[in-house]
């Protein structure tokens, strides 16, 4: 049996499809059977951060509509053979699937797989009721920003009267300089604000637009990024690791700090 | 929600910050409770019209709005008094205004145990002179007066005025009574 987990927000742009495309990648790493679901229909986006765009040849919408066999449609990760996507339709919308349709794509993968990840599109209409219907679990996704957090709060609220209860959250890009000069609100202030358990605190980093660049999640990359490492705790919490979170604080840019840094910097 | 209560009556520098905290505070607490504008501007109406039956306000000054704290909601009001009215539950030959005798129109604010009235004829508003009225007493006052009780007199349709059909049967006056006498 599978859980079955949709990662979700309210908010677009805040790093949805980057936490699904990264966590199903990063459990994957650790040896768990995971297939990604796109749940954006008409908008699909997870094939491009996966860097599998080219490999898509049916989506959802072929498999509910019996034009060929679920196995057809989901797209192995040759970097992964742990993990596959089941892409969504590009030429369609989001009333293209209903919820009952996308409960049985679901449950018909439940027996091979670890994990099934569902990536939310933003907003709370039929796309959002498709991309919940059958999760157990769900993992909020919010920036530290006011409209990201006043959507998510009417996110939690929406799951919770769909019986979801398990929900953890992740703040995602974070700039704990802004923090520290009071012009962003901290990890602290989000989590007392939402009131659901952290499981995440991914900072923002250049490194997330080079990986959506180049079609390779954080996690794949060789020298790892505060990102990819961030990402790849989550995953490891997800699995019951008890895992610190990553310090953040910025290091200091005073006068002497440099200076120290001048001395100890080697040239050659 | 002590600690930020007294943050805003004594703010430190104003940083953006503190503001968004705020800010969410007041939106989420508005979002989670669902209450419609207009109707949450109705009950501050009610609430600040019963309040002002009893003490005069300093309206320029006064805050009221919901607020949120971790997962909690609640109404947080601040009315700065400028002083307190006599509270004259009898009418005097003197007050001009007199309370209704005839049963309110419709209860306007059920939750509340006092039986309802338009606050402009509730209390005289007296000027600074010191009040004409005699001193509220029950010692002579006869069932049938014309003010109504102090004790919980629900208005018509609540369950309690059936329950409590012995006690408030009594008063003649009561409006509620009238509706709630079972037979």
């Amino acid at each position: 049996m599978s859980r079955i987990i949709v990662v979700t927000s309210g908010k677009g742009g805040v790093g949805k499809t980057t936490t699904t495309a990264n966590l199903g990648m990063a459990l994957a790493r650790r040896g768990r059977k995971v297939a990604v679901i796109d749940a954006d229909f008409g908008l699909r986006n997870l094939d491009l951060l996966l860097g599998l765009e080219q490999r898509v040849v049916y989506t959802a919408v072929d498999v509910l509509a019996g034009q060929c066999r679920l196995e057809q449609a989901l797209v192995k990760d040759k970097r992964q053979p742990n993990l596959v996507l089941l892409p969504a339709a590009q030429n369609r919308t989001k009333d293209a699937v209903r919820p009952d349709q996308m409960k049985q794509l679901i449950n018909a993968m439940t027996r091979a797989f670890h994990y099934i990840l569902v990536d939310c599109p933003a907003g709370i209409e039929m796309g959002f009721q498709n991309a919940i219907v059958a999760a157990q679990e769900a993992l909020i996704v919010t920036t530290p920003e006011i409209a990201a957090v006043r959507d998510a709060d009417r996110v939690i609220g929406l799951l919770e009267a769909n019986n979801i209860k398990r929900i953890h959250l992740i703040i995602n890009r974070i700039r704990p300089a802004m923090v520290q000069a009071n012009d962003m609100m901290s990890v602290e202030d989000v989590q007392e604000i939402l009131a659901i358990p952290l499981i995440g605190v991914v900072p923002d980093d250049e490194h997330v637009i080079v990986s959506s660049n180049k079609g390779e999640p954080l996690v794949l990359a060789e020298t790892p990024s505060l990102a990819g490492i961030a990402f790849d705790n989550i995953a490891r919490r997800l699995e019951g690791e008890s895992v610190p979170f990553l310090d953040l604080t910025p290091t200091p840019d005073g006068f002497f700090s440099r200076l120290r840094k001048a001395f100890t910097t080697k040239i050659f | 929600m002590l600690l930020e209560l007294l943050e805003r009556f004594f703010p430190r520098s104003p940083n953006s910050r503190q503001q968004v905290k705020n800010r969410l505070r007041l939106v989420l607490a508005h979002d989670r409770t669902d209450l419609p504008p207009h109707v949450f501007e109705s009950m501050r109406q009610e609430i600040l019209e019963v309040v002002s039956r009893y003490v005069d306000l300093d309206r320029e000054n006064m805050e009221f709005s919901l607020e949120t704290s971790e997962g909690a909601t609640a109404l947080i009001a601040n009315l700065p008094i400028r002083r307190v009215k006599l509270v004259d539950p009898q009418p005097s030959p003197t007050a001009k205004a007199e309370a209704p005798t005839a049963p309110p129109a419709e209860p306007t604010a059920p939750e509340l145990p006092l039986a309802s009235e338009t606050a402009d004829e509730a209390v005289p508003t007296m000027p600074d002179s010191p009040p004409q009225a005699p001193i509220p007493t029950d010692l002579d006052a006869s069932p049938e007066a014309n003010s109504p009780p102090i004790e919980a007199s629900p208005p018509a349709g609540t369950d309690l005025a059936s329950s409590d059909g012995t006690g408030s049967a009594d008063q003649a006056s009561s409006p509620a009574a009238d509706s709630a006498k079972a037979d």
